[in-house]
């Protein structure tokens, strides 16, 4: 660090002061959004930081001036904040700035009108970030990790302040979305389920009056906890929402909604085209398309089991979509048979509906899979019974008998049977 | 003189209790109560403190803490009792029954003197000897009226002729509740009381209902009496005041003259207080006076034991009191008087001139009120801005009271508020209405009292006097409170004190509901009382009567008084700063020595340190930590109510040897989860935190898994997941395996199962058992019927068990599966084989037979339609099937759906 004169430090701070006072006076939210960015590593606020460091006593400016020490609650733990955070102490730098936070939440509070939304989302954001640091420093030093839940229930406040009437409102979902993006990062998810029922279910709330930006990640995160419920339909129109109406310059946004969009649309049957797992670097998906147009157990299975290629899995047990892809085994065991079907037909179309046990048997021996008779029985039985396959059974002579017509009907976005 | 800076020092204590007091608005109360207490018993040290306002915050904050421990639950309790308050008014408007309906407490012992107006020469001189505790709480009640004023000048007669106990008792009676008032106007000067105004309301209305009515003259005296009623809070302050003040005067004064009157006085109070609260009470208060007087007066050397007494006394005191509740009214009470007189004797020749006083005051109320506000603006000299609020209230309260002619009233009631706001600008208000009663006992008191034992500390300073005066009642007030709460827990019937001690700690006004409701009880039974010659008990009463003597009966077996002994000896080591703790431990009959240590432990955590979490990190747990002595190894669980008792905690290595026989035990379950539990809770207690804690937990969760029980099961199995986090060796693949069954099988929950699936190292999915989860999860998650029930047979360890709880499941969706997709017919040999019928297949045939046929009954018993084919073999008739097949409700089904719990299975298992 360069070194620092205390009058330049005390002309940094005061001119700090200065746009702050003039941001609230004329009611300039942008402005005062900046003056809070702390992790923004904004020169103006780190060249500040380093002048309260210097400049020990900025408490004292802020005191001095009518005009400045209004807002002290404010300030003067965001100056702490600042210092802490410049030194990177950020467990403190946290604990002052929820502080900060808190006395600007009861000044915004009296405000009628919502121009310090701005200002509000960038303290929403600071806080879940400077929290999720604050963890990352405390784990390293062997301590639990506890702010990011207080930052949890701070939003919780937050969001209490906005959720009214009043043009205030309006900020109430981006709040929502930082509270998704800790409670998802938390692994407490079903917290989310109070704050979804108050924006969905509250009159207060017009869901198309949101920005278009909170309305798009309000729509992922819901989408990702429809998809943990496994309630396919629903996640398919949440993420699809959230695609189309995602900026399209945001490609690793549409990346993150694809992630969970594609294993959604698999499972109700509609395939991606190889272009689009490209265009966004979803490669990882490739095999287990691949497989389900190929009918290929091993090749799904092998996708899908450790061995091959462990970071995959983790990938997918990590994002939670393993086990939306794990059911996808039943399609791939339809599309073999149908494979079967196909071809029987091609040899003698009159016998082609009744497919002998040992015929599928076989045929999963070819690809690896050692399936005793029995086990393949169930898993037609199981076919049959969520209607990926229509016709019947017959024990006694151990053979599928295949409806004449349509015999496996393609899902066409309508989830498999459970 | 020594006596007189004493009392200087005292003042300032009483300040700081106060604050706390004050801001004990919320349930936090309870612990201000003890930290009052604390303040007062170390009052040396702690009267420097008092003029750092830093202090004083502390203060504020082992309030707090204290809020932690209390139970939000007792809180609720009263604000239920919050109703009852305004339904008493409402309900005995009727005239003179307002006064002893309203106030039911003082229904009891006012009306007798009521009713004997004519009697009442009579009266004392009978009683006198005998009740002295009980006359004279009966007559201060009715001190406030004119007309038996007169009655109370004779008194002070009447004890210096008699005996001269009786008469102080009397006289304070009726002087402590004119005192106690006054001395909470000073507690309230110090800080600024932030009383909240709502409390007030409340407080008030019950006054002036009561006002209206006081037309009568009985119904008069009886108001002034019952305004104390109405504020519980601050009357059971009072009472139990006697206690716990005398202790510390002893302490601080020991030899003082002055101060021994100071006790008589106060024990004096203390009747008239207990009876305030409720009836029960009075007699209640009493007993416990009586005992914890002579106890103090036989050991004045011994300071430091009030904090049991008063706990301990009002348990014993309640089960007396009950049981002697019935002869008290009729036959005058032979204990407390004889226990009032042994101590009052040496304070006799005071007693006079204290009768004396106590007499002017409550006649001569409004002139005292304005010599009281000048003193208490002098108090509040430093302050200004509390003297201005202090005046403006007092005009607005002085005002109304003249309007509604009820200023006697409305100083009482307003006392209990003052003493409870703290520094707030609105609770200037109600701390000066309280200043109002507090101020004509002073002003009295020296006029009359010129001679008397105050005189000396007035004399030197004028402005000390009240001060002293306060401190006293502040004092009270802290005791009272805990007194209060326990009586209020013995109540309940529940001994944990602790819990009850919060709403009563609460805001004055909810406490003083909470005891209303009381009182209207004993309202009723002292109406009919009165009317039957009062010696009637009501059913509920004598309902109540089972659970003091219960208390009582706790009170009073040998370990409960080895454990007091061994407080009070601890009260003697006289830590400066422990006395505060030690207040925690009354509350607590257990063993308190660990429990304290760890209370205050949290205390002081979260007192100096605004996020608590920091400071619970710093406490030193391990000083905490029970050592066992217990050498038993066979011990039966008993759910811990307080700290462990170190004698019936077993060490670790009894604790192996406990393990081990349950282990080879042959007994059943039952008989092993309750030696588990109990050995859980030792290493628990003795935070033993290594193997053996692991083993003990695998050998429970073991146990409970093969008997399917899946609540003790998770208890475990989540304990293990910490212990095996720790580093601790254990079976951890073995129970990583089972975590995972129960997750998939049991809970369904994808989240948790996501999060355990991709925490498995690669190691663990090495594991047989680890992998044969893995194994089942997929063909549950598949529906692969064929695949579970070959899993299931070739399941490791002991995940068969948890598998068994979703056989059931798996085969009736099996069942349904294949009466869909199969036709014509499924023959029961392949189901019973498929579905795991035949559990040994490689068995011979009986095996394979009794499979079938188990599995015959079994698919009859879901509804499927069965058919014989021409070969004679049994077949499952598909079609038919798929449309009759149902899930029959367990034959062993419980409303409370663990059939485990069922009370035959149960009496059947234990026998």
């Amino acid at each position: 660090m360069a070194y620092l004169s205390m009058g330049e430090s005390h002309r940094r701070i005061t001119d700090y002061l200065n746009r702050f006072a003039d941001a609230i006076n004329y009611q300039d939210g942008d402005s005062l959004a900046r003056l809070f960015s702390v992790s923004s590593d904004s020169p103006s606020l780190l060249s500040l930081a380093d002048a309260l460091n210097v400049f020990q006593d900025a408490n004292r400016l802020i005191k001095q001036s009518e005009k400045f020490s209004q807002f002290g609650e404010v300030v003067a733990p965001f100056f702490r904040s600042l210092q802490c955070y410049r030194l990177g102490n950020l467990v403190d730098a946290y604990g002052a700035f929820e502080k900060a936070s808190n006395a600007f939440i009861q000044e915004f509070r009296n405000w009628e009108s919502g121009w310090a939304l701005e200002a509000l989302y960038v303290i929403a954001y600071e806080i879940r970030v400077l929290a999720e640091r604050a963890d990352r420093e405390l784990a390293s030093n062997g301590k639990s990790p506890e702010k990011l839940k207080g930052a949890g229930s701070f939003l919780m406040k937050v969001f209490g302040v906005l959720a009214g009437k009043g043009p205030k409102r309006v900020g109430a979902l981006y709040v929502t979305c930082q509270l998704f993006k800790i409670y998802f990062k938390l692994g407490t998810v079903n917290l989310c389920r109070s704050v979804i029922r108050s924006i969905e279910t509250a009159r207060i709330f017009d869901f198309e009056e949101f920005p278009i930006r909170d309305k798009v990640t309000y729509m992922y995160y819901t989408g990702r906890l429809e998809v943990l419920n496994e309630n396919f339909p629903a996640a398919d129109q949440k993420l699809s929402y959230a695609l189309t109406h995602c900026c399209l310059s945001k490609e690793a946004n549409i990346r993150m909604i694809l992630k969970y969009l594609i294993p959604v649309k698999l499972s109700i049957g509609i395939l991606p085209k190889k272009q689009l797992l490209e265009n966004y670097d979803l490669v990882e998906y490739n095999n287990i398309v691949e497989a389900l147009k190929r009918g290929d157990l091993r090749l799904l299975r092998s996708a899908l089991q450790e061995n091959e290629d462990q970071y995959v899995v983790i990938l997918f047990l990590r994002s939670g979509v393993y086990l939306v892809l794990e059911k996808l085994e039943l399609q791939v065991y339809q599309r073999l048979l149908k494979k079967i079907y196909i071809i029987q037909k091609q040899k003698d179309p009159s016998k082609a509906h009744q497919v002998k046990l040992e015929v599928i048997v076989k045929a999963l021996k070819w690809l690896e899979i050692e399936m005793d008779l029995d086990e393949v029985e169930c898993i037609v039985a199981i076919l049959i019974y969520k209607n990926l396959m229509k016709g019947y059974f017959a024990h006694k002579s151990k053979v599928v008998v295949l409806s004449k017509q349509d015999p496996f009907p393609k899902l066409n976005g309508k989830p498999v049977a459970s | 003189s020594s006596s007189s800076s004493t009392g200087t020092a005292s003042a300032p204590q009483d300040y700081n209790s106060y604050t706390s007091y004050s801001n004990t608005t919320d349930p936090y109360s309870a612990y201000s109560g003890y930290y009052n207490g604390y303040q007062q018993q170390t009052n040396n040290q702690y009267s420097q403190q008092q003029p750092n306002p830093s202090y004083s915050q502390p203060v504020e904050a082992y309030q707090n803490t204290g809020a932690a421990y209390q139970p939000n639950s007792s809180f609720q309790n009263t604000g239920s009792y919050a109703g009852t308050a305004s339904y008493s008014t409402t309900y005995y408007n009727p005239g003179n029954y307002q006064t002893s309906g309203g106030y039911p407490s003082s229904g009891y012992n006012n009306q007798p003197t009521a009713w004997n107006n004519g009697s009442y020469a009579n009266y004392t001189s009978y009683q006198y000897p005998n009740y002295t505790s009980d006359t004279s709480s009966a007559y201060s009640s009715v001190s406030a009226p004119a007309t038996y004023q007169q009655q109370y000048k004779q008194w002070p007669e009447y004890y210096s002729q008699t005996e001269v106990t009786c008469a102080p008792g009397t006289e304070h009676l009726s002087a402590a509740s004119n005192s106690n008032h006054g001395s909470s106007l000073p507690t309230s000067l110090p800080p600024p009381p932030p009383l909240p105004p709502p409390s007030l309301t409340p407080t008030w209305r019950p006054e002036t209902s009561s006002s209206e009515l006081p037309s009568m003259q009985p119904g008069g005296a009886a108001s002034g009496a019952h305004d104390n009623y109405w504020n519980q809070p601050a009357p059971s302050f009072q009472t139990h005041l006697a206690a716990p003040t005398q202790p510390i005067y002893q302490n601080s004064l020991d030899s003082k003259t002055s101060y021994e009157n100071f006790q008589e006085l106060k024990t004096a109070p203390q009747g008239l207080n207990s009876q305030y609260p409720v009836v029960h009470q009075v007699s209640q208060n009493y007993q416990s006076t009586l005992p914890t007087v002579p106890s103090f007066d036989a050991r004045r050397v011994s300071k430091l034991q009030i904090p049991t007494n008063p706990r301990i006394a009002s348990n014993a005191a309640l089960g007396i009191a009950k049981t002697e509740k019935d002869s008290y009214a009729a036959n005058s009470a032979p204990r407390p008087a004889y226990i009032s007189v042994s101590v009052q004797k040496p304070n006799d020749k005071m007693s006079p001139n204290n009768a004396a006083d106590p007499m002017l005051k409550p006649t001569m109320l409004p002139k005292s009120l304005r010599g009281y506000v000048e003193r208490a603006f002098g108090r509040y000299k430093d302050d200004d801005a509390k003297r201005a609020a202090c005046e403006a209230y007092m005009k607005d309260i002085i005002t109304e009271a003249r309007a509604d002619g009820t200023l006697y009233t409305r100083d009482w009631d307003s006392e209990p508020l003052f003493t409870v706001p703290d520094s707030l600008s609105i609770s200037k208000a109600n701390i000066q209405t309280p200043t109002h009663a507090s101020i004509p006992n002073y002003n009295k008191s020296p006029v009359r009292r010129s001679k008397s034992r105050w005189e000396p500390l007035a004399e030197e300073k004028m402005l000390e006097k009240p001060v002293s005066a306060s401190n006293e009642i502040g004092k009270y007030g802290s005791w009272d409170r805990k007194t209060f709460s326990g009586y209020s827990a013995t109540k309940d019937n529940s001994l944990s004190s602790f819990r009850f001690s919060g709403p009563q700690q609460r805001t004055p006004s909810k406490s003083a509901q909470r005891p209303m409701k009381r009182q209207r009880i004993v309202n009723g039974t002292g109406l009919t009382n009165n009317d039957d010659d009062a010696s009637s008990d009501s059913d509920k009463e004598q309902s109540l009567t089972a659970y003091y003597s219960g208390a009582m009966a706790l009170a009073n077996n040998p370990e409960e008084k080895k454990r007091r002994e061994s407080r009070s000896k601890r009260f003697d080591r006289g830590q400066g700063h422990r006395p505060d703790i030690n207040y925690f431990k009354p509350k607590n009959a257990g063993p308190a020595n660990l429990y304290t240590r760890r209370a205050s432990a949290l205390m002081l955590s979260k007192s100096f340190d605004d996020s608590a979490n920091q400071a619970v990190e710093d406490i030193d747990w391990d000083a905490l930590t029970v050592k066992g002595t217990c050498q038993e190894i066979e011990k039966r669980f008993l759910r811990l109510t307080s700290a462990p008792d170190p004698s019936t905690v077993r060490p670790e290595d009894v604790l192996e040897k406990a393990l081990l026989m349950v282990q080879n035990s042959q007994k059943n379950y039952l008989y092993k989860c309750d030696q588990l539990k109990s050995i859980r809770q030792d290493i628990t207690v003795q935070r033993i935190r290594n193997q053996l804690t692991v083993k003990v937990y695998e050998t429970h969760a073991r146990l409970a898994m093969e008997v399917g029980d899946l609540a003790e099961y998770n208890q475990c199995q989540s304990q293990l997941q910490i212990l095996y986090s720790e580093g601790i060796e254990g079976c951890l693949m073995e129970f990583a395996a089972y975590n995972l069954l129960c997750v998939i099988l049991h809970s369904n929950n994808k989240k948790d199962l996501l999060t355990s699936m991709s925490r498995l190292t690669p190691e663990a999915k090495e594991d047989d058992a680890v992998k044969h989860a893995l194994a089942v999860r997929a063909a549950v998650t598949s529906g692969n019927y064929v695949t579970f029930f070959r899993l299931y047979k070739s399941a490791p360890n002991l995940n068969t068990c948890l598998m068994d709880l979703y056989v059931e499941k798996m085969r009736y969706k099996a069942a349904v599966c294949m009466s869909k997709s199969y036709r014509p017919t499924v023959p029961i040999s392949y189901i019973a084989q498929i579905l795991g019928f035949s559990n040994a297949a490689d068995e011979n045939g009986e095996t394979e037979l009794s499979g079938l046929d188990e599995c015959l009954e079994w698919l009859k018993a879901h509804g499927a339609s069965l058919i014989t084919d021409n070969t004679g073999e049994m077949q499952l008739d598909a079609k038919a099937s798929s449309s009759t097949l149902y899930m029959p409700e367990p034959e062993d089904a419980v409303a409370h759906g663990d059939s485990s719990l069922a009370v035959n299975d149960f009496l059947a298992r234990t026998t």
